[in-house]
């Protein structure tokens, strides 16, 4: 299963417990998935993703991460939600090394 | 006498806790600081458990976290009471745990509350609201264990529709808002309180109350601390979305069932992630509760899974119906007809449309 992490300036200030992550299910429905909560954002590949998708929930600013592979694609297991923190905690790392992996978008 | 284990709790006729609003409304009209201890006062008869036989006579200090433990039943049929002692009597407190096998046994609340929580409703005097039948499917032939009940459970004085799984917390939808404003790491700012209190001031389902200010704070706080300043659902709330009342039902749910259910750290990772599926399981029954009550008042009579089937911010997700059948599974819940589910999909554009 795709996805991307999302991550908001506030982030780097204070690791949240449950980091936001868009995950791409079949027909390339995107879903944003945080703890066990789904909010469905639209159709459209992921990769093609922006900040103008994430509008609905005022988001002005973010970092949206490289597509990944997940290996569990269980978005109510805990080894889901694992894999997506270490992402996460990885990701921030090194933005906070100021080498972020990928450009922010648009 | 008292079922050993958790099947033979939902075989048996199961009466509820009928001395627990008396209890609750002493503990709210007894001052703490002029009456500090409660004693344990059990119904000491051949019916009586050996954990309630070894808690009745004790003395706890009220405040403290065995009371918020021990104040409510521990069990289907429990009879527990409390007399209350005022300051000026010299009495002390002799409190002491349990043993575990003891509770392990007979204390069904304590050892799995989220799924006996069903079950700590308010008696009426003079009968049951409920019992439990095991029934046969007649399309698969698997038994399983229902619960019927004898009154409309929307109906039940004291509790407001669609809560009725909330009881012990009197007239609000979180217990112990303020213990979860004083755990969070971060707080939601005022004017977002002040903003989201507006929305969540005008309930769009009758019989359901207004947020009270320190729920609505529970909320963010909750929110935020979890996902940080930008917390979607929070921000869904702050700006009236069309879901703010069901995100902040959900979001209320779970709280609840964390900080006053469970008694857990849900700022500890580890805690929370042990129990999250639970507590979101508890979270989506009360929302879709809330939402089959909002769908009739509307004018459409739908199963909470025809709801849930057509939830526009659920459904698309690749596991979607694995999450449903775990809602089937915990809650017995009927299958959706697909006319149902259309009426469904109706609803959702209705409220969509209608609401802020």
């Amino acid at each position: 299963m795709k996805a991307r992490l999302i991550v908001l300036p506030s982030d780097l200030d204070y690791q949240p417990i449950e980091p936001y992550v868009v995950v791409e299910s079949d027909g390339e429905h995107l879903t944003i998935v945080r703890g066990v909560d789904v909010f469905y954002l639209g159709e459209k590949p992921i990769d093609a993703l922006t900040l103008d998708d994430l509008a609905r929930f005022r988001v002005q600013s973010a970092i949206l991460s490289e597509v990944r592979e997940l290996a569990n694609n269980d978005i109510f297991s805990r080894e889901f939600r694992e894999e997506v923190w270490q992402w996460h905690a990885e990701f921030l790392r090194q933005l906070r090394e100021q080498q972020p992996p990928v450009a922010q978008p648009d | 006498m008292l079922p050993d284990t958790i099947e033979e709790a939902l075989r048996a006729t199961a009466s509820i806790a009928y001395t627990e609003v008396s209890n609750l409304a002493q503990d709210l009209a007894l001052p703490e600081d002029e009456y500090p201890l409660a004693q344990i006062l059990e119904v000491y008869d051949d019916a009586i458990c050996p954990l309630c036989a070894w808690l009745n006579g004790r003395i706890i200090k009220r405040g403290t976290p065995e009371w918020d433990k021990y104040r409510l039943p521990s069990h289907i049929n429990c009879r527990r009471t409390f007399a209350y002692i005022p300051a000026d009597a010299g009495e002390q407190p002799d409190f002491e745990e349990p043993p575990p096998s003891l509770l392990q046994k007979h204390g069904h609340f304590h050892v799995d509350p989220l799924k006996y929580e069903e079950l700590r409703v308010p008696a009426f005097a003079d009968r049951r609201q409920f019992v439990f039948r095991r029934v046969k499917d007649s399309e698969t032939g698997e038994w399983r264990s229902i619960l019927f009940w004898f009154t409309d459970p929307f109906t039940i004085p004291g509790l407001k529709p669609g809560t009725i799984q909330i009881p012990a917390i009197g007239a609000g939808y979180i217990g112990k808002a303020r213990a979860i404003i004083q755990r969070a790491l971060i707080k939601p700012t005022e004017e977002e309180v002040q903003r989201a209190l507006q929305v969540l001031s005008s309930p769009p389902v009758a019989g359901y109350p207004p947020f009270r200010e320190s729920e609505v704070r529970a909320i963010g706080a909750y929110r935020k601390t979890l996902s940080g300043e930008s917390d979607f659902a929070w921000k869904l709330i702050v700006e009236g979305d069309w879901s703010a009342w069901q995100i902040a039902v959900h979001e209320a749910a779970e709280i609840h069932a964390y900080e006053a259910v469970l008694g857990i750290d849900w700022t500890d990772k580890a805690q929370r992630d042990a129990v999250m599926e639970d507590a979101h399981l508890y979270a989506t029954i009360q929302e879709l509760r809330f939402l089959v009550e909002w769908a009739r008042q509307e004018g459409y009579d739908l199963p909470e899974l025809a709801i849930e089937a057509e939830n526009p911010l659920r459904k698309y997700t690749r596991q979607h119906a694995e999450w449903m059948q775990k809602l089937r599974d915990r809650y017995n819940l009927p299958e959706p007809t697909p006319a149902q589910k259309r009426m469904a999909a109706r609803f959702w554009g209705k409220i969509r449309k209608t609401t802020p």
